[in-house]
């Protein structure tokens, strides 16, 4: 008989609290838990490991920090960058710096669902849909 | 027509806009930019 939904939330629940260390995710024993139920082969263990994924994705984009800019990001502007983002999202948040030269200028902030958008791109498609111009990106590039 | 030529328009000036925008930053500009965003962030703290 194929474990219940609950069953299955249940059981990553659990694991995925026993990952936690010091108020934080810890990688080592994710991979512990994750070679743990493989092993063991228990009952819906592909489907509590799949549940286990997603509680585990779902908490690395709650403290993961994506920041686009379109130049390089001066190392005192990256750093002021992780001290305002730790005053809003933690201590716990990690910050990924990239470039991306599609945005023009400016910088574009995401954490989890919040989007801090200073681009230029962001600006000229506010600018394009006040033009009611359905397919903004197209008109941007 | 005139929703037609508004589209028209539209599409022209963001195209110029991102065209002479990319071509006009200086490293200055890209910058404040930058900060603009940094010091929204530290508001939202």
């Amino acid at each position: 008989m194929p474990a219940t939904t609950l069953q299955i939330r249940r059981g990553a629940k659990l694991l995925f609290r026993w990952c936690f260390a010091d108020g934080r995710l810890d990688e080592h024993r994710v991979r512990e838990a994750v070679r743990h139920v493989v092993q063991s082969k228990r009952r819906g263990y592909l489907a509590v490991l799949g549940e286990f994924k997603r509680l585990v994705k779902l908490d690395t984009a709650k403290h993961t920090a994506s920041v686009q800019s379109a130049v390089p990001l001066q190392a005192d502007l990256q750093s002021r960058l992780r001290t305002n983002l730790e005053a809003v999202y933690g201590a716990r948040l990690t910050a990924e710096f990239a470039e991306d030269p599609d945005l023009i200028g400016g910088i574009r902030v995401r954490v989890a669902n919040d989007v801090y958008d200073g681009s230029v791109k962001a600006r000229l498609a506010a600018l394009a849909r006040s033009f009611g111009i359905v397919n903004e990106v197209a008109a941007v590039r | 027509m005139l929703a037609e030529l508004r589209r028209e328009v539209g599409i022209l000036v963001v195209q110029a806009t991102a065209s002479i925008t990319r071509k006009m930053l200086t490293p200055e500009d890209q910058r404040l930019m930058a900060e603009e965003t940094v010091s929204q962030l530290g508001r939202a703290a």
